[in-house]
C-alpha cells in the first residue's frame, strides 16, 4: 500500500495490488510521524481490462485461455481509496510513502470512548476487522452479534459503544431513516441497552411494537438477556389516565378532539364552560345541564318556573338552567351535544378513571415503561404525563440548588418513534411545546430525549437542532436527505450514499466523536411479534382450519352435490357458534377443494358428486 | 473564407477518392473468391479453420513451461541530428509472472556515437537521417535479443512470442540472432513473430501476370482484404524469407488479416501453435493475441513517462539547450 498521484494536506490516493479498500476503514499513513486516515472512496481498476465502447475487449474464452498458460489476469488488480486525513498534516504528503492499517492500540482512542459497563453498545464499527483483528482487548470481544444476509454472525469488528455519560454535555439522541431501514431495530437496541443500565425511561409506543418479552429467534444463549423485570408496558385508560383536575383548558380541548374533530365553535364553547380546578363531575353536569336548558329552551323554563308547579329541588335546578342559559349565550344545542359525546367516549375508554401514579412508580424503580394507546389519545397523554414528570424532576434540582428539601426524583430517558407527530415542525400539536422544552433545558435537569422519525423534515427544528447525536439509516426522500445534510457533519459522499445503505447500517454523526461514524447495528436481544409477515399469518391462520374442515369431509365421502343437507348439522356442530355454515357456502368450500386439486367433481346419473383425488 | 477553404479541399480529395476507387475496386478486379482460388491452385496455400483449444489442450502443448512475449518500444525526444535522445526498453514476460526488462538510450551528443554515425554516413553515402532511423531500429532490436537471450536462459518456456517479423532480427543483428536460435534450439523452444501491420508485397509479384494489371502492385493486405473468414488460416509452402515459413490469419472478426512467421524447420508445430494464440486472441479485437498486449502495455515509455524521467534526471537547461523543440513551446 502507498500514497499515489498528487496529494494535499487533506487528501491522499493509496493504491494496492493485494489490499481491497472499504469504506470508512482507516489507515495510517507513514509520512510527518504517522498520519491517520479514513477511506472515504473506493475503486478497483485492471489496466488490462479497460471499458472498451468502441474497442475490443477481452472475452472470456481469451480468459480462460489465459489462465491456461498460466496467467490469472486478475492478479493485474488494482484497488484505489481516496483517504481523507482526520487532521491536516503540516505540508502535502509525501507521495510514494508507504500506507499500512492501525494496530488497535493507535486508534483505540479514536474508536472507543467508554467501556461496554458504562455505555450502550450499539452495533459494529465498519471496516475495522483488520483492526480489531490486530489485538482488541478482551473486553471488547463478543459484545455485539449482527445479521449478515438474515444470519446471526460473530463481532468480527470493533464494537460500537455510545459513552450514556457524555449526553450530560452533548444531550438528546435523534434516529432517522425510511422504512425498513433499520431505524425500529434501532431504536430498540437503544432501549435494550438503556434496560441494561437501568436508566428510567418512558417510551410511547403508537405502534404497539416496544414489547422486551420475546427473546430474538436463534440468539446465541449467551447473548441472551431477559428484561421480563426490566420494563411494563401501561396502557393509557387502562393502567394509567390522567386526573382531570390537573388538564389545562388546551389539554381538554385536544383530548376532546382525538375522539372526532373539534369545530371552532366547539373549541370555543369548551374554553367558555371549562372552569379552572373543574373535576370531570362538575364539567360534564355543566355541560349537561346546558344541554338540558338548551333543549326546554328559556320561555319554557320561565313559565315553569312562574307556573308555581315545581317543587323546590326541581325550582333550583331550573334557577339553574336559566343562570346557564345567560351565561353561556352564544353555545347552541348540537354543540353542547357533540361535546357531550365525545366526553363521554373519554370517559368511557377510562382514562380520567386513572392516574399516573404507576408511572412515577417505575420511573423511581429505574425501570423502562412502555406507553401504549391510539396515536392521538397518546399524545394527548405524553404531554400531560412529560410535563409532570418534568415538573417534578425540575423542581426537585431546583429545590437542590435551593436547599429545600423534597422528594427525589430521578432523571429520565423519553423515547418515542414517529416523533414528527409529537413535534412537528409548522404547526402546534399537543406534545411539541414539552419536548421543545426538553430539547432546550433537559440537559440541565438529566431529562433526555430519543427521539426516531422516519420524516426528519417534518421534525421541529428547534428539537432537531437539538440531538447533539444523530444515527442516521438508510433515507431516499430528498428533502430528508437534505434536512439531515443540514442538521449532521455527514460528507457529501455519505449523503449521497443515504438511499443505498443495507438495512441495519447508519452513519451515527455525534458531537461526541467530531466525524461521523458508519456502524451497522447489532442484532436485537428481544423481538417484536409484529415482525411476523402479516401474508404468512393469513397463511397459518387458514391452513389449520381448513385442514381440520377436510379431515371431517374425508369420511363423508363421496358427497352428493344436491343432496348435503344431511352433513350439515354434524358438521356445523364440530365447526362451533362463529363459523356456522350454510347448503351454498358448504357447496363454495367443496368447489375450493376441488379447485385446489384436493377433491374431484364427477357427474353421475345422481347429479354431481364430491369423491377424493387419486 | 472559411466556406472556400472547405470547397477546394473536398474538391481536391474527392478526386483523390475516385482515383483510388478506380484502382482498388475497378471492374477488372478480382473478387475475394477469385484471389483465393489463385492462391490455392497456383501457390498451393493450404487453407485450413484454427480450432479453440480446451485448457488440457493447452496444458498438454505447454508441458507445464509458459508462454513468453517479447516487445520493445522507443521514444525519442528532439528531432533533427544532433539533438534528440531516444530511449529504448525491451521487456520479456512470461505467463508464469517472470520479467526481464532491458534498457538502453541513444543520443548523437555523446561525441563518439556521433562520429561514428557521421562516418557510417560518409561510408555508405547516406543521409544522417536515413543512418539515425536505422541505428535506432537496430538499437532497439538488439535490446529485443538481448531479453529474449535471457529470458531463454533463465525461463522455462515452450514458445517464444515477438512482436514483429522474426527476418527483421536476422536481418539487422545477425550475430545475436544465430545465438538466439542455437539457444531456442537446444531448448526446444519454438519463436513467432506475430505481425499485426502486414506491410508486405510478396502475394502479388508471385502471382504476376495471373492477377488483373491494376492488382499487380498490390500489397498483400490490400489482397487479403476480406478474403479469410474468421478463424480462418493459410499457410504458403515457399519461404518468402529464407528460413521462415509465414501465414496469414484472420484470428477476429476484424476482416484485416495479420500473419505469423516462424523458422521453417518448425513446421510440423504449426497447427498446435496457431491453435493456442488463436485462442489467446480476443474475438472481438484487432486480431493481436492479449499476451502481446499485455507486454506491450507494460513496456511502452510513454511521452509522460519520457517526460517526467527526462525532467527529474537531467539538467534542466541541458534539456532546454539541447532537446526541447522550439514548436514544443507553442501557445495554441
Amino acid at each position: 500500500m502507498q500514497v499515489v498521484g498528487i496529494t494535499t494536506p487533506r487528501e491522499v490516493f493509496v493504491c494496492s495490488k493485494e489490499k481491497k479498500f472499504r469504506k470508512k476503514e482507516l489507515l495510517v499513513i507513514e509520512d510527518q510521524n504517522g498520519l491517520l486516515g479514513e477511506v472515504v472512496e473506493t475503486q478497483c481498476y485492471n489496466r488490462y481490462l479497460p471499458l472498451a465502447l468502441n474497442d475490443s475487449f477481452v472475452d472470456a474464452g481469451v480468459l480462460s485461455g489465459l489462465r491456461s498458460v498460466g496467467y490469472n489476469i486478475d492478479d493485474e488488480e488494482i484497488s484505489v481509496a481516496k483517504v481523507c486525513l482526520l487532521e491536516e498534516a503540516a505540508y502535502p504528503v509525501n507521495t510514494g510513502c508507504l500506507v499500512r492499517t492501525p494496530l488497535f492500540n493507535e486508534v483505540e482512542n479514536l474508536l472507543i470512548q467508554t467501556n461496554p459497563t458504562n455505555g450502550l453498545v450499539l452495533g459494529v464499527i465498519k471496516g475495522t476487522e483488520e483492526v480489531a483483528a490486530s489485538g482488541i482487548n478482551k473486553e471488547l470481544q463478543n459484545l455485539a452479534y449482527v445479521l449478515e444476509n438474515k444470519k446471526i454472525v460473530e463481532q468480527k469488528e470493533v464494537p460500537f459503544i455510545f459513552p450514556l455519560k457524555d449526553m450530560q454535555q452533548y444531550p438528546h439522541l435523534g434516529i432517522f431513516g425510511g422504512s425498513g431501514s433499520g431505524k425500529s431495530f434501532g431504536l430498540r437496541v437503544i432501549l435494550e441497552e438503556l434496560m441494561k443500565l437501568s436508566i428510567p425511561t418512558i417510551v410511547f409506543d403508537p405502534h404497539f411494537e416496544m414489547d422486551f418479552s420475546h427473546n430474538f429467534p436463534e440468539l446465541p444463549s449467551e447473548f441472551c438477556k431477559d428484561f421480563r423485570q426490566s420494563f411494563t408496558i401501561f396502557q393509557v385508560g387502562k393502567e394509567v389516565g390522567v386526573n382531570f383536575e390537573d388538564l389545562s383548558v388546551r389539554d381538554l380541548c385536544n383530548l376532546l378532539g382525538s375522539v372526532g374533530s373539534l369545530s371552532e365553535h366547539m373549541t370555543n364553547a369548551v374554553q367558555m364552560l371549562y372552569k379552572k380546578k373543574d373535576s370531570y363531575l362538575s364539567f360534564s353536569s355543566r355541560v349537561n345541564d346546558l344541554a338540558a336548558a338548551l333543549e326546554k329552551g328559556n320561555n319554557r323554563i320561565e313559565k315553569a318556573l312562574a307556573s308555581g308547579e315545581l317543587n323546590g329541588n326541581e325550582y333550583g335546578q331550573y334557577q339553574r338552567y336559566l343562570d346557564l342559559l345567560e351565561d353561556y349565550k352564544g353555545i347552541q344545542m348540537s354543540t353542547a351535544n357533540a361535546i357531550i359525546i365525545r366526553l363521554r367516549s373519554l370517559y368511557n375508554s377510562g382514562l380520567f378513571n386513572h392516574s399516573i401514579r404507576l408511572v412515577e412508580e417505575a420511573i423511581k424503580n429505574r425501570k423502562l415503561i412502555v406507553i401504549r394507546g391510539p396515536v392521538r389519545i397518546l399524545q394527548v397523554f405524553a404531554s400531560y404525563v412529560l410535563s409532570n414528570l418534568y415538573y417534578q424532576r425540575r423542581e426537585y434540582r431546583d429545590g437542590l440548588l435551593r436547599q429545600e428539601m423534597k422528594d427525589p426524583f430521578p432523571p429520565f430517558v423519553v423515547a418515542t418513534d414517529e416523533a414528527h407527530n409529537f413535534a412537528p415542525r409548522g404547526y402546534d400539536s399537543a406534545t411539541k411545546g414539552i419536548i421543545k422544552e426538553i430539547a432546550q433545558e433537559g440537559r440541565k435537569y438529566g431529562v433526555f430525549l430519543l427521539l426516531a422519525t422516519q420524516r426528519p423534515a417534518l421534525l421541529d427544528e428547534t428539537t432537531t437542532a437539538q440531538l447533539n447525536t444523530k444515527l442516521v439509516f438508510r433515507t431516499v426522500r430528498s428533502t430528508d436527505i437534505a434536512t439531515i445534510k443540514e442538521e449532521t457533519d455527514l460528507s457529501p459522499e455519505e449523503a449521497k450514499s443515504l438511499p443505498y445503505l443495507r438495512s441495519g447500517d447508519a452513519f451515527i454523526s455525534s458531537a461526541i466523536w467530531g466525524r461521523t461514524v458508519a456502524v451497522r447495528i447489532r442484532v436485537t436481544k428481544t423481538t417484536s411479534l409484529h415482525t411476523q409477515n402479516p401474508f404468512d399469518e393469513l397463511e397459518q391462520m387458514y391452513q389449520l382450519e381448513e385442514e381440520e374442515f377436510f379431515n371431517f369431509l374425508q369420511d363423508k365421502l363421496p358427497l352428493c352435490r344436491d343432496s348435503l343437507l344431511h352433513i350439515l348439522p354434524e358438521l356445523n356442530k364440530q365447526l362451533g357458534q362463529n363459523k356456522t355454515l350454510e347448503i351454498n357456502s358448504l357447496r363454495e368450500k367443496l368447489d375450493y377443494f376441488v379447485q385446489k386439486g384436493k377433491l374431484k367433481k364427477e357427474s353421475t346419473p345422481f347429479g354431481e358428486t364430491y369423491h377424493l383425488c387419486g | 473564407m472559411w466556406e472556400e477553404v472547405i470547397a477546394a479541399w473536398q474538391e481536391k480529395l474527392s478526386f483523390l477518392n475516385k482515383q483510388i476507387l478506380e484502382k482498388y475496386e475497378g471492374k477488372d478486379n478480382f473478387s475475394a473468391l477469385q484471389v483465393r482460388d489463385l492462391l490455392k491452385k497456383e501457390l498451393n496455400a493450404d487453407f485450413w479453420i484454427l480450432q479453440q483449444m480446451s485448457q488440457g489442450e493447452i496444458e498438454d502443448f505447454l508441458q507445464g513451461r509458459s508462454l513468453i512475449g517479447i516487445d520493445g518500444s522507443m521514444n525519442t525526444v528532439g528531432t533533427t541530428f544532433p539533438h534528440y535522445l531516444t530511449l529504448f526498453q525491451a521487456l520479456a514476460k512470461s505467463t508464469s509472472k517472470e520479467e526481464i526488462v532491458e534498457q538502453d538510450f541513444h543520443t548523437p551528443l555523446l561525441r563518439e556515437e556521433r562520429a561514428r554515425m557521421v562516418a557510417q554516413a560518409m561510408e555508405e553515402e547516406m543521409p544522417l537521417g536515413f543512418i539515425q532511423d536505422q541505428i535506432k531500429s537496430l538499437r532497439l532490436a538488439q535490446l529485443e535479443l538481448k531479453v529474449a537471450h535471457q529470458a531463454l536462459q533463465s525461463m522455462e518456456c515452450s514458445l517464444l512470442v515477438f512482436d514483429g517479423p522474426l527476418w527483421r532480427y536476422e536481418k539487422k543483428a545477425p550475430e545475436l540472432w544465430e545465438e538466439f536460435c542455437n539457444l531456442a534450439q537446444e531448448k526446444e523452444v519454438c519463436p513467432v513473430g506475430v505481425i499485426e501491420e502486414v506491410s508486405s508485397a510478396y502475394l502479388a509479384p508471385l502471382l504476376g501476370e495471373r492477377l488483373p494489371g491494376s492488382m499487380q502492385d498490390f500489397y498483400d493486405r490490400d489482397l487479403l482484404f476480406g478474403l479469410l473468414k474468421q478463424g480462418e488460416i493459410f499457410l504458403l509452402p515457399q519461404e518468402l524469407k529464407e528460413g521462415y515459413l509465414t501465414c496469414y490469419l484472420r484470428p477476429s472478426s476484424d476482416p484485416q488479416v495479420i500473419a505469423f512467421d516462424f523458422p521453417a524447420a518448425q513446421k510440423g508445430r504449426l497447427k498446435l501453435i496457431s491453435n493456442l494464440l488463436y485462442t489467446l486472441t480476443p474475438k472481438e479485437g484487432r486480431g493481436i493475441p492479449i499476451w502481446l498486449d499485455i507486454v506491450d502495455n507494460q513496456v511502452r515509455i510513454t511521452h509522460q513517462l519520457m517526460d517526467g524521467l527526462l525532467k527529474s534526471n537531467l539538467a534542466p537547461e541541458l534539456l532546454n539547450k539541447l532537446l526541447l523543440a522550439q514548436r514544443k513551446k507553442r501557445m495554441y
